[in-house]
């Protein structure tokens, strides 16, 4: 299991790495190799993105102002109480970036159908494997980054093929996750707008 | 006495993974009938009655939500038990579903243990002989523990 070494808050990226290789384990029967072979430029490759955003829920702002009736609160926050009674809940928003190969993704769908690669019903399922791995994968994300207290609403995932192959190592604002699985170079890469 | 299912999600590889999940469990299934989004499950519901749905959230045209209020509303489809098998995480949204009367809630991904439980209630079991277990009794019984 690799990590790319950016400037990524390590909880963040350490939380990504581990929802990306326990759901490819537990939705596929997947796991990751040690060894990372370099990707193959002459694969056809797939971009897939996923947006969540959501606001701190009803439920979890009632509780807080429980919470700082009963004077939990600090003095110096307590003289300040408008501000945060007045102040729009927190939003929070991010989108997840999934980049494999066409046969990258030709594998997960025989593995969640349990069928051979070969079988051309893999291969006609192969985007739609993909982008269910997507919305699985950013499900469980924000409830592990944001807790179960706040609701999110996810948009439908949407695949493309890229005109050529991605460079995996370019910096960008994203924390990223990469990870070689079956001999596919994969990589998950996070961009919160918080 | 087999059971017929309606499968309702936009991923094509999610239904047939549910479905051969379900075949695995023993569950005492009949047809299982599928639509990949809210308003393709109403239109299944006019031509066939089944014992239980399992649906997804995130759909476009009409997702869980809306299928489910939509359902309840309907004197025809109110008691259809609904299963939500959703990557939902957030506690308001499960207990709003189960506040809107879902049956039950599976979190994506799933194991087939968990299919089995909450609808064994609903389906019974083929191998269980002499135990049909999808009587009303049970699925009450039964309703607490599934969210």
């Amino acid at each position: 299991m690799m990590q790319d070494q950016k400037t990524a808050t390590p909880t963040t990226l350490t939380t990504l790495t581990t929802i990306f290789s326990d759901v490819l384990a537990n939705l596929a029967f997947m796991f990751t190799d040690e060894e990372r072979p370099e990707p193959s430029t002459g694969d056809l490759w797939l971009e897939t993105t996923i947006t969540y955003s959501g606001q701190r829920s009803a439920i979890n702002d009632r509780q807080s102002a429980e919470w700082v009736r009963e004077g939990n609160l600090a003095p110096a926050a307590q003289s300040a109480p408008s501000r945060r009674e007045s102040a729009p809940s927190r939003d929070r928003e991010g989108t997840l970036r999934f980049r494999c190969s066409s046969d990258f993704s030709i594998l997960l769908a025989a593995n969640l159908l349990g069928i051979d690669p070969q079988d051309e019903d893999a291969e006609a399922k192969a985007k739609d494997a993909v982008k269910e791995f997507m919305n699985i994968i950013c499900g469980q994300l924000v409830t592990a980054i944001h807790g179960s207290n706040e609701v999110f609403d996810l948009t439908i995932p949407q695949i493309r093929e890229l005109p050529e192959a991605p460079n995996l190592g370019a910096s960008d604002d994203s924390e990223s996750s990469t990870l070689c699985v079956d001999g596919h170079v994969i990589q998950l890469a996070l961009t919160t707008g918080d | 006495m087999s059971q017929d299912v309606l499968i309702v999600d936009d991923s094509a590889t999610i239904r047939q993974m549910v479905k051969k999940t379900m075949r695995m469990a023993g569950l005492d299934l009949g047809t299982v009938f599928e639509a990949s989004n809210g308003i393709q499950a109403l239109a299944q519901l006019k031509d066939h009655a089944v014992a239980a749905m399992l649906v997804d959230i995130n759909m476009p045209t009409m997702n869980g939500i809306q299928l489910l209020t939509r359902m309840k509303s309907n004197p025809r489809l109110r008691n259809i038990p609904i299963v939500i098998v959703s990557t939902e995480g957030s506690k308001e949204r499960i207990e709003q579903l189960e506040g809107s009367g879902a049956f039950g809630y599976i979190r994506k991904p799933f194991q087939p243990e968990q299919l089995r439980d909450v609808l064994k209630p609903l389906l019974g079991v083929k191998d269980d002989a002499g135990s049909e277990d999808g009587n009303a009794d049970d699925a009450d019984d039964a309703d607490d523990d599934l969210f």
